[in-house]
């Protein structure tokens, strides 16, 4: 079975936390090649943003659990490709 | 030998690295070095004042015993240690957790055992820490010249030497704030001589 390559997720980060910080770990972890935050609004507590994460094989549910142990909150997958090459 | 000694110094020194990151990371999360250090000067500050205050009554009151200004100075200083630390340390926590519930609803979902739960908690301890320890250690460094009475003259020596630390003490606070405020370290260091002279001069007024 191919493994996911690319996912959008919509998220609520809490301003205290550091999205270049969460860039940084999120890009070290295993099999996530490239992530990109994309902020879209600033609230009075929380920013929220798009997150996409591309790798060969993304486990959703270790991001999942890094994200929420990062005091993250997950809204929603806005977008999944996966497959034997790189979705367009 | 030597190889497991410096495997024990590099995981020690692995370990301090570690834990200077985290608290790095919770210090820019909750913005705690901003409070302990306010918190510090302020408890010093308090601790350096209620010691001073019982050296001036013990003065006063002509106790010669070191023995028994060591006692009471010792018990203040744990009672206003242990004041500092409470209080510091419950106000602390329901700040913080009002400030936690708040993110909490704007997020949609409960934070325990996030890393923004853990830094606020650890925020919690460390200003509780710093605001139980500060007036103790600023007491005991005032108290410091009964503990070495046998050295000195007599015990009016004691007590002078004591009442020159405590304004030393107020002194170094005082610089301290100033090097914060970015103003004068001696203006701010004077203000504080200044506070403490005051406090002497009522304490004498009314005994």
């Amino acid at each position: 079975m191919a493994g996911i390559r690319r996912m959008v997720l919509d998220v609520l980060i809490p301003l205290q936390i550091s999205t270049v910080e969460l860039a940084q770990k999120l890009s070290k972890m295993k099999g996530i090649e490239a992530v990109d935050i994309l902020i879209q609004e600033t609230e009075r507590r929380v920013e929220s943003a798009k997150v996409t994460i591309e790798g060969d094989e993304l486990d959703y549910e270790q991001i999942k659990s890094f994200l929420e142990g990062s005091s993250i909150s997950i809204q929603g997958v806005d977008r999944v490709g996966a497959g034997k090459r790189n979705p367009g | 030998m030597a190889r497991a000694n410096g495997t024990r110094v590099d995981g020690l020194l692995s370990f301090v690295r570690k834990h200077m990151e985290n608290f790095k990371q919770y210090d820019r999360i909750t913005r705690m070095s901003t409070i302990l250090r306010r918190y510090f000067v302020m408890n010093a500050f308090d601790g350096a004042l209620t010691i001073f205050g019982i050296l001036i009554g013990s003065y006063v009151a002509d106790v010669t015993d070191p023995v028994l200004v060591i006692k009471v100075g010792l018990a203040a200083a744990v009672a206003v240690g242990i004041s500092g630390f409470s209080g510091a340390f419950f106000t602390e926590q329901a700040e913080r957790k009002r400030e936690l519930q708040e993110i909490e609803h704007a997020l949609h979902r409960k934070l325990d055992k996030t890393h923004l739960q853990k830094a606020y908690y650890f925020a919690s301890v460390i200003t509780a820490v710093v605001d139980g320890f500060s007036p103790f250690i600023a007491a005991l460094f005032i108290l410091l010249p009964f503990f070495f009475y046998p050295l000195l003259e007599s015990m009016q020596t004691a007590y002078y030497v004591s009442f020159g630390f405590s304004i030393v003490s107020f002194f170094l606070l005082g610089m301290f704030l100033g090097k914060v405020s970015r103003e004068s370290m001696l203006a701010t260091g004077a203000k504080l001589v200044l506070v403490g002279i005051a406090c002497m001069l009522i304490i004498l007024a009314l005994t």
